[in-house]
């Protein structure tokens, strides 16, 4: 009997025991998630969601990510990749992918499509006043989404509730068709046009910067329908326009002038609000086109930026990208270096085309020494270049961040025996040649080695100023700018010059007002020297860096024969521009600079679009899923 | 390796100034610690027990456990600032390099602390009847487990300051996980006469990581042994045979495999990204697919049967193993429900899949005397492979695919490359070569490059052309050996602990494969001096001198001798290394006894851990147990002690 008792005693306890089991394990939680309860009806956590939503906008080439595309189509070629196994690092690129700007950025639509519908749905404490405001503002990235996978894909299908599946084995009723490429342009057309007044942010008559107002929107609309106006017109001056039988790409002649119509108000109604000017606070051109970038504070060309705020948020272009000569880490530096057509690109400021004077083809014979002009001072063969160039790029002969670049190849010393000068060129920074005198500089260029410039020329846009914001461990927090007061004034001088017509005076003062900043003379351009290859220009000169060249030239139809893939063709080449010392004791040209120009040496395959590239592909898997989605043309 | 062989690591050679190397953080005269600065790390574990026992005095035994441990570690590191110079040979000047050495510091303080605790609560009956035992355990038992990490990182101003401050920092990191698992286990033990044994036992496994009404499992398992060796019709061969022993066993254990911690939970992740709007920085929060509510325990099914022996008066024993585990419930997708990509989610993993691992092990031993050396040795190996079994419902859009991509029924590790037939000995077989080997119609080919096999034979190298070149890599080889002995001899002891594998393969690459490496770096010289060369290297005219590898290129990884995997630079690994040894001798008690020093007993020895391998790695200086295809870890270290030990 006492045994049994004590049998018990035991038993008991073990019978509580197989009670707290689940009560254990019910017991941890987790730390990092929070239940749709906490969200929908709390301000501070909607804007929390915007904040990850916002980030999550698609990115090509942009300074905090995809940097190594600058270094693909013609700003520039990539050399200072630690990591230099790909093609992409190594300049081999001798085809672009189909896929290569592919996206298919479902998640994205559905977590918008999810919080449109809960906000109308769960925000039972909200004012319908703030319902409205971060619904417009959903609306507004939504469409900036479908903006990016229009230009990509063409029509996509267009998504605006949540799909969701019933777990009942047959799917089909999720399916959608391609909308057409009209439909989706005209879609994003509609949603801009119907949030622009709800939207908000607008504080005592000053837009927000970061988050979406009614000038982003503006911003927006004028961007998506110039594309829209432009692929409408010159796809169809194609031999064979791109489309499909669906129309799931491809855009009617007809509605080309709506478009560019429909841009030129959007931006004139940005250009009347008198909110935004041109950058024009220092009175040298080059500086003020530099600062127009990195000076943040009473900046009044931004529409609208990416910010970014030391050390809780920031990014590492200038670790990246600075000049060799002056970075601040023992790491990385110099991993896109802007190419000579980039250079020569831009004009000289009494007009004339921008080709650089007395340069040798650096074959090291006396045919390729023929054309030089000896220079007293390295960055003489740069004078009187359009501003921008200074603003835009580092090039030999010049300073930046308050030290000297120190940009020499190696030195050419006259040779009596041979008649000819002779090249001496090293790998070691900042060499010294026989005579005690600068070999090679700290800058380069340098043909093999990494981390320095292979072209001659490094970036400088989008480059911190302050100090250590090139070292990994500070890094800088410059903003990325997605739509800026000078792509407004260029956007509405394209579509005003392709209305033509009446037109044609605004045309005029709009991208005047872009050179003028530049430093050319008021109305540089006029009636008959205004054409669209000068506005194309403009708009590489003025934009370069800020994620524009690639999907102009789609839009303009001219990838195809701007980079078609032969070694022939200039502009499918990336080129170098090395500067060198003269030795020539007792000789006048003793001590001056002379420049040869060659293909960047690190630069292997020209660039080749095909014409399968106008339109990404479609992944295997997206077809699989969905029957309905038809492929792209060439794929 | 990524240093070069023309750069010192000091400028002029002057150890006061770190010369400014193409790139300095790996110039060895940067290593140490009054230069570049230093990580301490601390680890600190406290862990008791407690318990108490019962005896109801019948059989009855009852033990109640708690046990609680706390783990701590603290990691702080200080890295410095320090400048680069370069020598000035004219003007003899040591001049900074403006943009050298190294001004990126960080001081960085790593705090976690782990804390456990485990209760448990046994109930264990033991009885005779006769030639009947029977024993008995019930139990329950309970762990939860908190961590908390905490980082904090600055940019320190000075080099000469360890104390952080708030208008220094840059990083916070903070974590705090938790984890609870539960499990109520049986087991029933039935012994007739130390002839038939039998034992059933069961489990019932909870787990925090699954939707509450998946997180329960439960697993059984059966066992069975039969000494033949006591059955009375063994008797007439005792003789040989002083035991013999059968055994089987099928038992099921939970495993929580592919599956993340609150993976059935919707809502949102904290801290997912941040944007900065009107001058302030947002934490994001994301939103979460949809939730793993299906998801239960992976079920490990294994099954095994044995054989234990004896013979020649237990001078040789003995046991061989055949052994099959079978996992069940693999997570897996239900692939064959398209949802659409335009929903914007995919569907969530449930149990589908299966797989197994296959092997026998088996290990002898023989002790022995040969006059006055007493020895033993035993020898032991395991051979085991992976096969997955079912996957769900498996798709393919045609045979290749199917051939390619399956892994129905097939074993695990297939290590997919190129066959590679042989080197291009001249020029004219390059032009006259009729398939496309480099992919540019073999223009980029020399005299010692890779011929690669055309499987299909399509005139194009490509995937098309992969098949089966090796073995598993980077896995543990299928076949594993071991040898233990140990020797004898008047007070003399030796120990030799062999270990060994085979069937394993290593492909080398990077640093190992492409000269000048990855990283515009250095090569090892059994790559650069083996090689296809030109007579005169100023010279491409020169006649081809024949090496083993192909001729080098600086900055062409993408060539397609590096670019593509093939069994040219696969290594088939096998070896047997001598783990570790030890000699040791005990002084004689009579020797003791004589010097009166009131020593009961006195050894001295010496052990050495990796002595040698035999192996086929030696060529490339790669240790043979290293997985890493570079080759650039720490291989295995040699350790050698010597001690003495006295007892008083």
């Amino acid at each position: 009997m006492k045994n049994i008792l004590k049998f018990l005693i035991i038993l008991i306890p073990l019978f509580f025991f197989s009670r707290c089991g689940d009560k254990l394990l019910d017991q941890p939680w987790s730390t990092t998630i929070l239940l749709e309860s906490q969200v929908w009806n709390d301000k501070a956590m909607i804007t929390d969601l915007l904040a990850n939503l916002y980030n999550r906008l698609p990115v090509h080439s942009q300074i905090n990510s995809g940097e190594t595309n600058y270094g693909c189509y013609d700003e520039g070629v990539n050399t200072g990749s630690q990591e230099s196994s790909t093609d992409i690092a190594n300049n081999n690129l001798t085809t672009y992918s189909y896929s290569r700007w592919t996206l298919w950025d479902y998640t994205y639509i559905r977590d918008l499509n999810q919080a449109i519908e809960s906000i109308k749905k769960y925000s039972s404490k909200l004012t319908v006043k703030e319902k409205q405001q971060f619904s417009a503002e959903l609306r507004f990235l939504r469409a900036y989404d479908y903006f990016e996978m229009v230009k990509r894909m063409g029509g996509v299908p267009i998504i605006t509730t949540q799909l969701i599946y019933d777990f009942s084995g047959d799917p089909t009723y999720l399916r959608h068709a391609r909308n057409t490429e009209e439909e989706v342009y005209d879609f994003i057309a509609s949603e801009l046009d119907a949030i622009k007044d709800s939207v908000g942010n607008i504080s005592s008559g000053t837009p927000s910067k970061d988050r979406a107002n009614k000038y982003s929107v503006l911003a927006l609309k004028c961007r998506a329908m110039l594309y829209a106006g432009s692929i409408a017109k010159y796809n169809n001056l194609l031999a064979t326009p791109i489309t499909t039988p669906g129309k799931e790409v491809g855009l009617p002649a007809a509605r080309s002038a709506g478009y560019y119509q429909a841009s030129l108000n959007a931006a004139k109604e940005i250009i009347n609000s008198g909110i935004y000017s041109l950058y024009n606070k220092n009175p040298n051109p080059g500086e003020n086109f530099y600062e127009m970038i990195v000076k943040k504070a009473g900046n009044p060309e931004m529409i609208m930026t990416t910010d970014f705020l030391i050390p809780t948020r920031k990014h590492n272009w200038s670790y990246h990208e600075i000049c060799r000569t002056m970075r601040e880490d023992n790491l990385s530096s110099s991993a896109i270096n802007p190419d000579l057509g980039l250079v020569e690109a831009f004009d000289y400021l009494d007009g004339t085309a921008g080709t650089l004077k007395g340069v040798g083809t650096g074959s090291n014979t006396a045919a390729g020494q023929t054309n030089w002009i000896f220079y007293d001072k390295p960055n003489d063969i740069f004078a009187n270049k359009d501003a921008r160039l200074y603003g835009t790029i580092v090039y030999p002969g010049t300073s930046f961040k308050g030290v000297d670049v120190e940009m020499q190849a190696g030195v050419y010393e006259w040779s009596a025996s041979l008649n000819r000068y002779v090249r001496y060129e090293s790998e070691t920074f900042h060499s010294l040649y026989t005579d005690g005198k600068l070999l090679t500089g700290n800058g380069g260029p340098m043909r093999i080695s990494q981390e320095v410039s292979n072209t001659g020329f490094y970036i400088k846009k989008f480059i911190d100023p302050a100090t250590l914001s090139s070292a990994r461990g500070v890094g800088t927090d410059i903003w990325w700018v997605r739509f800026r007061y000078g792509e407004i004034l260029l956007n509405a001088a394209e579509a005003a010059f392709e209305l033509g017509g009446a037109n044609i005076p605004d045309a005029l003062t709009y991208v005047n007002m872009v050179r003028q900043r530049a430093g050319f003379p008021a109305n540089s351009l006029y009636t008959s020297t205004l054409t669209l290859a000068k506005l194309q220009s403009e708009r590489r000169l003025e934009l370069a860096y800020e994620d524009h060249r690639v999907w102009d030239l789609m839009r303009w139809r001219i990838s195809h024969t701007v980079w078609n893939g032969s070694s022939a063709t200039p502009s499918a080449n990336q080129y170098a521009l090395y500067p060198y010392r003269v030795i020539r004791p007792g000789h006048p040209n003793d001590g001056k600079y002379v420049f040869d120009r060659f293909l960047a040496p690190k630069f292997k395959a020209a660039r080749f679009f095909q014409m399968g590239n106008y339109y990404s592909a479609i992944s295997q898997s997206v077809l699989d899923n969905n029957p309905l989605i038809v492929k792209n043309p060439f794929h | 390796m990524r240093n070069w062989p023309i750069e010192r690591p000091y400028a002029n050679d002057n150890p006061l100034y770190v010369n400014n190397t193409h790139s300095i953080n790996i110039n060895p005269a940067t290593y140490k610690e009054a230069f570049t600065g230093w990580t301490d790390e601390y680890t600190r574990v406290f862990k008791s027990n407690i318990y108490a026992d019962y005896d109801f005095g019948f059989g009855l035994k009852a033990r109640a456990t708690y046990s609680y441990e706390y783990f701590n570690w603290i990691m702080e590191c200080f890295e410095f600032t320090y400048p680069a110079y370069t020598y000035d040979r004219v003007a003899k000047t040591y001049n900074q390099v403006v943009g050298g050495g190294n001004l990126n510091p960080y001081r960085r303080t790593d705090r976690q602390h782990n804390e456990t605790k485990y209760a448990q609560l046994q109930l264990n009956y033991n009885k005779k009847f006769g030639k009947h035992t029977i024993a008995a355990t019930a139990a329950y038992d309970q762990t939860r487990m908190d961590l908390q990490f905490l980082r904090i990182h600055t940019i320190p101003p000075t080099n000469y300051i360890p104390i952080q401050n708030l208008v220094d920092q840059d990083e916070l990191n903070n974590q705090w996980t938790m984890s609870a698992r539960a499990s109520y286990t049986g087991r029933l033990n039935y012994n007739f006469n130390e002839k038939y044994l039998l034992e059933a036992i069961g489990r019932y496994d909870g787990s925090y990581m699954y939707a509450k009404e998946n997180r329960w499992g439960f697993f059984p398992g059966v066992l069975f042994g039969w000494r033949l060796s006591n059955e009375p019709f063994f008797k007439s061969l005792k003789g040989i045979f002083s035991e013999l022993k059968l055994r089987g066993s099928w038992g099921q254990t939970g495993a929580e495999s592919g599956v993340s911690a609150f993976g059935y939970l919707g809502g949102f992740n904290w801290s997912s990204g941040s944007y900065r709007f009107n001058g302030v920085t947002y934490t994001g929060i994301a939103p979460r697919g949809l939730p793993v509510t299906k998801l239960s325990w992976v079920t490990n099914t294994s099954t095994n049967i044995g054989i234990d022996f004896a013979i020649f008066n237990d001078k040789i024993t003995g046991q061989f193993d055949v052994f099959r585990r079978k996992r069940t419930g693999i997570p897996a997708a239900r692939y064959d429900v398209l949802i659409p990509s335009e929903v914007g989610y995919s569907l969530p993993n449930e149990n589908l899949n299966s797989a197994e691992n296959r092997g026998v092990e088996g290990m002898v031993t023989y002790r022995g005397k040969m006059g006055p050396v007493i020895f033993n040795i035993g020898v032991n190996t395991t051979l085991s492979r992976s096969k997955t079994l079912e996957t769900y419902k498996p798709r393919f859009g045609n045979s290749w695919d199917e051939y390619r991509n399956s892994s129905q029924g097939r074993w695990d590790n297939i290590n997919w490359g190129y066959h590679i037939l042989g080197q291009f000995q001249s020029q004219e077989q390059i032009d006259d070569y009729p398939v496309n080997v480099d992919g540019s119609g073999n223009r980029t080919l020399l005299p010692g490059d890779l011929i690669y096999e055309d499987l299909n034979g399509d005139k194009i190298i490509n995937t098309m052309d992969q098949k089966p070149i090796g073995y598993a890599t980077g896995s543990n080889p299928y076949m594993s050996f071991g040898l233990n002995s140990q020797f004898n001899y008047k007070g003399i002891d030796l120990v030799l602990v062999f270990g060994g594998g085979t069937m394993q393969t290593w492909i080398y690459s990077n640093e190992l494969k492409i000269p000048y490496g990855t990283n515009n770096g250095n090569s090892p010289q059994w790559l650069l001096g083996d090689r296809w060369h030109r007579a005169d290297p100023y010279d491409n005219t020169s006649e081809w001198i024949p090496g083993y590898y192909p001729p080098t290129r600086k900055d062409f990884q993408t060539h397609s001798n590096f670019s593509r995997t093939n069994d040219f630079y696969r290594v088939n690994v096998s070896y047997l290394r001598l783990g570790s040894t030890e000699i040791g001798y005990n002084v004689s008690q009579k020797l003791l006894n004589r010097f009166k020093l009131g020593l009961t007993k006195a050894r001295i020895y010496t052990n050495i851990s990796n002595l040698f391998s035999i192996d086929n790695t030696l060529k490339f200086q790669v240790d043979p147990e290293v997985s890493s295809s570079s080759g650039l870890v720490y291989p295995q270290s040699r350790v050698f002690n010597f001690g003495f030990s006295l007892t008083f």
